[in-house]
C-alpha cells in the first residue's frame, strides 16, 4: 500500500509538470482526485487496512493529498504565467561560440582538393631557400632582376659554397628541383603549397604570400595536358561561368610559357578599373624547360613536364562575390575582418 | 604608327584581341587626341617587339591565323651616296662597344616637327621639341633603334673616345642635371677629357642640339647592356632608350633604324647627307641554327600542326627554314638571338601564333605517383576545424618581425623593407600578442590561433622550418580557455602531453610544435569493453586553503583506488570544491559496503593534505 501511494504521487507530479494549460491540468485532477479518481480509490481502501497500520497509512495519505494539491496549484500558476506569452518560436536562440577558419586556409583546402582529385600529391618545400633552388636550377640568368636586392629578400648569413646565398623564396617554383632530386621515383604529380616572400607591398601585392605550384613529369606529357589540367582547375575552382584566356609570356623555367587570365567578375568581362579590358591576371604556366629537368637530374630526352605557379590569395580574391578591396587585408588580425568569413 | 609598317584591314579591337592571345599582350587601347594608343606589355626577352615595326611583324604573323590578311612592309631607308669622308675620329673600347654607326647631316632646318609626328609623340607621352630631336625619338619608337643627335659644331675636337668613366668625373645631361660618375659608366669623351655623352642612356648638355644648330652628327651605338642598366639605375635616368639598350638590342637592326631617321631628316628637316656612313662592327654575331624534327615539335605540343602552317608561321616571324624529310634546319633571325635557343623555343613560336586557345583541353593519362598524401596536412586541417568549431578565430600573421619579437640568434634579412620586419620569427605567440592588441576594443571573450612555420637557425644549413600551433585567449577565464585545449587533446586522443596554458598579463596562451602533437596523436581511440555493471557516483566537498592546488586534490583522490574511474570538479562555492567521483569495477557490481571502504581510503589520503572534508 505504501509503495502504491508513493508511485502514484511520483506519477502525478511528473505528469502535472508536463502539462501546459488549464484543461490538461483539470483532466489530471479528475483522474487522480475526482470522485472516481485513482487517489480517491486509495482513500477508499484505507478502511480495509489492518488497524495497526491504519493510522500510519492515514497520515501518509493526508500528506500525499497535500502534496498533490500543492503541485496542482503551483503548476496552475506556472501554466497561467506561461499562458500569457504562449510559445514564441521567434525568440533568438543561444548560439554556441562561432569560430572562423581563415580565408587563406579555406583557399588552400579547396585548391588541394581539386588537385588531389586528379592524382596530385601535396607538398610543402622550404620557404627559406638557397639561391640554387630558387633561381639557378630554374634557368634564371645570373643577372635576372628577380635575383637582385630590390625584388627578393636575402638572409644575412654566409652563402653556401655550392648553393649560393640564402634567401626567402619568392615563388614555390623553388620546390621543382627539390621534388625532382628528393623524389626517388617518377612520374611526378605534385602540388607544392608554401609561403613565399616578395620585396613589395601594395593593394594587389603582399610581402608574405602563399603560392601553389603544380609540377607534372612523365614520359608522354605535352602541352595539351597542361591546358587540360588548367581547364579542370579553373572549372572546379571558379565555376563554369568564368572564362579564361592564355597569353604568351616569358619565364626562364618554362618553354613554351604563358600567363593565364580569368574574366573579371566585377564587370562581367566588360572592363573596369580593377581589371585589364575585362581580364584579371592569375599567374604563369608552361612546359618545363629542359635545363630545369637537367638540374633535377632527369633525362630531358626521355621525360617532359609542365608546371604552373599561382598565388593562393590572388586566386581566392578572384572568386566571385568576395569583394575584398585590398589584398593586404588578408593579413589583418582585426576580428571585425576575420569574423566576416 | 603601327599601320605604317603593317598592311591590314583589321580593326583596332581585333588587332588588340588577336595580339593578346598570340603575341605581346595589349592591356588597353585608349584614344589620345585623334590617335589610337595600344598599351602593350612586351616581355623582357622580346625587346625586338618593342617598336612599331616589331609589333607589325608580330601582327603580320598572327592575324592570318584568324583569317585576316596582313603583310609586313619594309622600313623605308635613305640612300647614302655622299663620298665625303666621315670627318670625326672615333676611338672605341672594344670591351664595351659592339657596333658604332654615325653620319653627318648638313643644312638642317631646325623647326617644329610636322603635325602628324607631334600628334603621335604627344599620344605616347613624348613631348615634341623640334624636328631634329623629335625625329630621333620618332625613329626609335618606329624601328626600335635608339639614336642621338649631336650638334656637330659643338664637337670642336672632331673626336669621340668611347671609354669607361673614372669615379668622380662630372657630366651634365640634356635635362640639365649634373652627375658625378660612379666609375663604371660608358661615356663619350671629346679627346680632351670632357664627357660629351652617356651613350645608350642620355646625351650631354654640352653637345646638345639647340636653336642655332645647323649640322648634326647622328649616332647609334650598341654598348654593353649591363653597364647601360647599371648607369641608368644608379643615376636614375630611366629613358626609353636606356630601357631598350639594357635589353641587348640586335646590332643588325641598327642600320635600318638609323637610315630611316636619316630619311626623315631629309624629308622633314631639309637636311642633306654630309658624309659616308661610319660603321664600326668588327665581329658581327653569328646566326643561330636550330635543328628539330617535326615529331619532336608534335610531342611537345600534343597536336599536329601541318608543315605548311608551321613554315608560314616561322617565316613571317623572320626565321628561315630548310626542310629535309622530317627534319627542319632553322636559322634564327638575329633579332631573336636573345630568346630562341632550343627546339622548345621553336615549339613555343609555333604554338603561340597558331593560338594556345585552339589546343584541346585533355587531362594526362598514365601512371599515378607511388606516394600517398601526407596525413599531416589532414591533421593540421582537423585542428583548425576543431578549434574554430569551439569559437577559435584563425589568423595569418607576418613571419617577418621586429628584433624585440625574436630569439637573439634569429635570422636577419640583409635587405628588409623596414626595421619592424627585419627578422624571421622564432615563435608564433609574439605575433599573437600583437594580434590581441589590435583587438583591444573587443570586450567579449575571443581566442585567436595560428598554424605556421617558425624559422630556427642551424649552422651552415637552412633554418629548421618548424610548423607550430599557437593560440591566445583574451577576456576569457582560465577554465574556459583551458577547456578548449583539453577538448582538443581529448578529440585527438593526445594523452602524453599536458594541455597547459601559460599566462601573461590577462592573456592565456599556448604554443606547441605540430610534430609533437602529431607524434602523440591517434586518429581513433582503442575500443574498451562497455561495462555491464552500473557505476556508483557520489559527490564529495572539500574546503581548500588558498595555496592548495585543485590538481593535487584530484590526483590524491584518483590515486586512492583503481576503481575510481573519474574525478570531476562540479561546483566551486567560495573555498568549497565539490568533486563528483565515479566508482566502477568492471568485474562486479560495487555494493554500498565496497564503496564505503574506498571512500574511507579517499578520506584518509585527503586528511594528509591541508584540506577539510565537509
Amino acid at each position: 500500500m505504501q509503495e502504491d501511494v508513493s508511485k502514484l504521487r511520483n506519477e502525478f507530479i511528473s505528469r502535472a509538470l508536463s502539462t501546459e494549460n488549464k484543461e490538461e491540468l483539470e483532466a489530471l485532477r479528475i483522474e487522480f482526485l475526482g470522485k472516481n479518481g485513482r487517489f480517491t480509490a486509495l482513500l477508499k481502501q484505507l478502511k480495509d487496512i489492518d488497524p495497526s497500520e491504519r493510522k500510519h497509512v492515514g497520515e501518509l495519505l493526508n500528506e500525499t493529498k497535500k502534496v498533490l494539491e500543492d503541485t496542482l496549484s503551483g503548476q496552475q500558476r506556472e501554466n497561467e504565467q506561461r499562458g500569457e506569452r504562449g510559445f514564441d518560436e521567434t525568440i533568438p536562440g543561444i548560439k554556441p561560440p562561432i569560430g572562423h577558419i581563415h580565408l587563406i586556409s579555406k583557399a588552400i583546402d579547396e585548391i588541394s582538393a581539386v588537385f588531389e582529385n586528379i592524382g596530385f600529391v601535396r607538398r610543402r618545400y622550404p620557404e627559406v631557400e638557397w639561391d640554387w633552388f630558387a633561381f639557378e636550377s630554374l634557368n634564371f640568368t645570373k643577372l635576372h632582376p628577380a635575383r637582385d636586392n630590390w625584388e627578393t629578400f636575402f638572409v644575412d648569413t654566409p652563402a653556401d659554397p655550392k648553393l649560393g646565398p640564402m634567401l626567402l623564396t619568392p615563388h614555390t617554383s623553388s620546390g621543382q628541383a627539390r621534388e625532382m632530386l628528393e623524389k626517388v621515383t617518377l612520374p611526378i604529380r605534385m602540388i607544392n603549397i608554401s609561403k613565399c616572400y616578395r620585396r613589395q607591398s601594395d593593394a594587389s601585392h603582399l610581402t608574405m604570400l602563399h603560392q601553389f605550384e603544380g609540377l607534372v613529369i612523365d614520359t608522354n606529357i605535352n602541352f595539351v595536358h597542361l591546358k587540360g589540367t588548367i581547364d579542370y582547375f579553373m572549372n572546379s575552382f571558379f565555376g563554369p561561368n568564368r572564362k579564361s584566356r592564355l597569353r604568351p609570356y616569358n619565364f626562364p623555367f618554362t618553354e613554351p610559357s604563358f600567363e593565364l587570365d580569368i574574366s573579371c567578375d566585377i564587370c562581367g568581362g566588360k572592363g573596369c578599373k580593377l581589371c585589364k579590358q575585362g581580364w584579371l591576371e592569375l599567374g604563369g604556366a608552361g612546359m618545363v624547360h629542359p635545363n630545369v629537368l637537367k638540374a633535377g637530374n632527369i633525362d630531358a630526352k626521355k621525360y617532359r613536364g609542365f608546371a604552373f605557379g599561382w598565388g593562393v590569395e590572388r586566386a581566392y580574391m578572384m572568386k566571385s562575390g568576395l569583394r575584398v578591396p585590398d589584398i593586404r587585408m588578408l593579413n589583418s588580425t582585426d576580428l571585425r575582418f576575420l569574423t566576416q568569413f | 604608327m603601327l599601320r605604317e609598317f603593317l598592311d591590314t584591314k583589321a580593326s583596332v579591337a581585333k588587332i588588340a584581341e588577336c595580339m593578346s592571345l598570340c603575341g605581346p599582350s595589349i592591356e588597353r587601347v585608349t584614344k589620345e587626341g585623334k590617335e589610337t594608343v595600344y598599351h602593350v606589355e612586351v616581355t623582357t626577352n622580346r625587346v625586338d617587339a618593342a617598336s612599331s615595326y616589331g609589333l607589325a611583324r608580330e601582327a603580320s604573323a598572327i592575324l592570318p591565323e584568324f583569317k585576316i590578311p596582313a603583310k609586313l612592309k619594309t622600313i623605308p631607308q635613305a640612300k647614302v651616296s655622299s663620298k665625303t669622308a666621315f670627318p670625326v675620329e672615333i676611338v672605341i673600347d672594344k670591351t664595351v662597344c659592339e657596333r658604332f654607326m654615325a653620319i653627318k647631316l648638313e643644312n638642317v632646318d631646325l623647326a617644329a616637327s610636322p603635325d602628324f609626328m607631334q600628334s603621335q609623340l604627344n599620344a605616347i607621352g613624348q613631348r615634341p621639341i623640334n624636328n631634329a630631336i623629335d625625329i630621333t625619338n620618332y625613329a626609335m619608337f618606329m624601328t626600335g633603334t635608339p639614336m642621338h643627335a649631336f650638334d656637330y659644331d659643338k664637337l670642336v675636337t672632331q673626336k669621340i673616345v668611347v671609354r669607361i668613366a673614372k669615379k668622380g668625373e662630372s657630366f651634365t645631361t640634356l635635362d640639365n642635371n649634373t652627375h658625378a660618375a660612379h666609375g663604371n659608366e660608358i661615356v663619350f669623351d671629346d679627346g680632351n677629357g670632357t664627357i660629351i655623352d652617356i651613350p645608350g642612356v642620355m646625351g650631354c648638355a654640352n653637345t646638345a642640339v639647340s636653336a642655332t644648330t645647323k649640322t648634326i652628327l647622328l649616332v647609334s651605338e650598341h654598348m654593353d647592356p649591363l653597364k647601360i642598366r647599371e648607369t641608368s639605375l644608379k643615376h636614375e635616368i630611366r629613358t626609353y632608350a636606356a630601357n631598350l639598350n639594357e635589353k641587348n638590342l640586335d646590332p643588325h637592326m641598327m642600320e635600318s633604324g638609323l637610315l630611316y631617321a636619316v630619311g626623315l631628316f631629309e624629308k622633314h628637316a631639309k637636311a642633306t647627307i654630309g658624309s659616308t656612313l661610319f660603321d664600326w662592327y668588327p665581329n658581327p654575331e653569328d646566326k643561330k641554327i636550330i635543328t628539330v624534327t617535326k615529331d619532336a615539335i608534335d610531342a611537345i605540343l600534343g597536336i599536329q600542326i601541318s608543315d605548311t602552317e608551321m613554315i608560314r608561321i616561322l617565316e613571317t616571324l623572320g626565321f628561315s627554314l630548310k626542310q629535309k624529310g622530317n627534319t627542319f634546319t632553322i636559322t634564327v633571325p638575329t633579332f631573336r638571338n636573345n630568346d630562341v635557343e632550343i627546339p622548345e623555343d621553336i615549339a613555343e613560336e609555333i604554338a603561340r601564333v597558331y593560338g594556345y586557345f585552339r589546343f584541346p583541353n585533355e587531362l594526362m593519362e598514365g601512371r599515378l605517383t607511388k606516394e600517398s598524401q601526407n596525413p599531416q596536412f589532414a591533421f593540421e586541417n582537423q585542428i583548425k576545424t576543431l578549434l574554430s568549431g569551439w569559437g577559435g578565430v584563425e589568423v595569418y600573421t607576418e613571419s617577418l618581425v621586429g628584433k624585440d619579437m625574436v630569439n637573439e640568434n634569429a635570422l636577419r634579412l640583409k635587405n628588409p623593407l623596414g626595421g619592424d620586419r627585419e627578422y624571421l620569427r622564432t615563435d608564433l605567440v609574439s605575433s599573437l600578442f600583437d594580434a590581441a592588441r589590435v583587438n583591444k576594443h573587443e570586450k567579449r571573450p575571443f581566442h585567436l590561433f595560428e598554424l605556421a612555420h617558425v624559422y630556427l637557425p642551424q649552422p651552415k644549413k637552412l633554418p629548421k622550418e618548424e610548423m607550430r600551433l599557437a593560440g591566445i585567449f583574451v577576456n576569457t577565464d582560465y577554465r574556459h580557455a583551458k577547456g578548449v585545449l583539453e577538448a582538443l587533446f581529448e578529440v585527438l586522443h593526445i594523452t602524453k602531453i599536458q594541455p597547459v596554458l601559460q599566462k601573461k598579463k590577462n592573456y592565456f596562451f599556448y604554443e606547441f610544435t605540430i610534430e609533437e602533437l602529431y607524434k602523440n596523436y591517434s586518429p581513433h581511440a582503442v575500443f574498451t569493453e562497455i561495462p555491464i555493471v552500473p557505476p556508483q557516483i557520489e559527490d564529495i566537498t572539500v574546503i581548500l586553503p588558498e595555496d592548495m592546488k585543485v590538481g593535487a586534490v584530484i590526483e590524491t583522490i584518483k590515486e586512492s583506488s583503481p576503481v575510481i574511474r573519474s574525478v570531476e570538479l562540479t561546483v566551486i562555492f567560495e573555498d568549497a570544491y565539490t568533486f563528483r567521483i565515479t566508482y566502477l569495477d568492471p568485474e562486479k557490481t560495487l555494493t554500498d559496503k565496497d564503496v564505503e571502504i574506498i571512500r574511507d581510503g579517499v578520506h584518509a589520503r585527503l586528511q594528509k593534505l591541508p584540506v577539510t572534508i565537509k
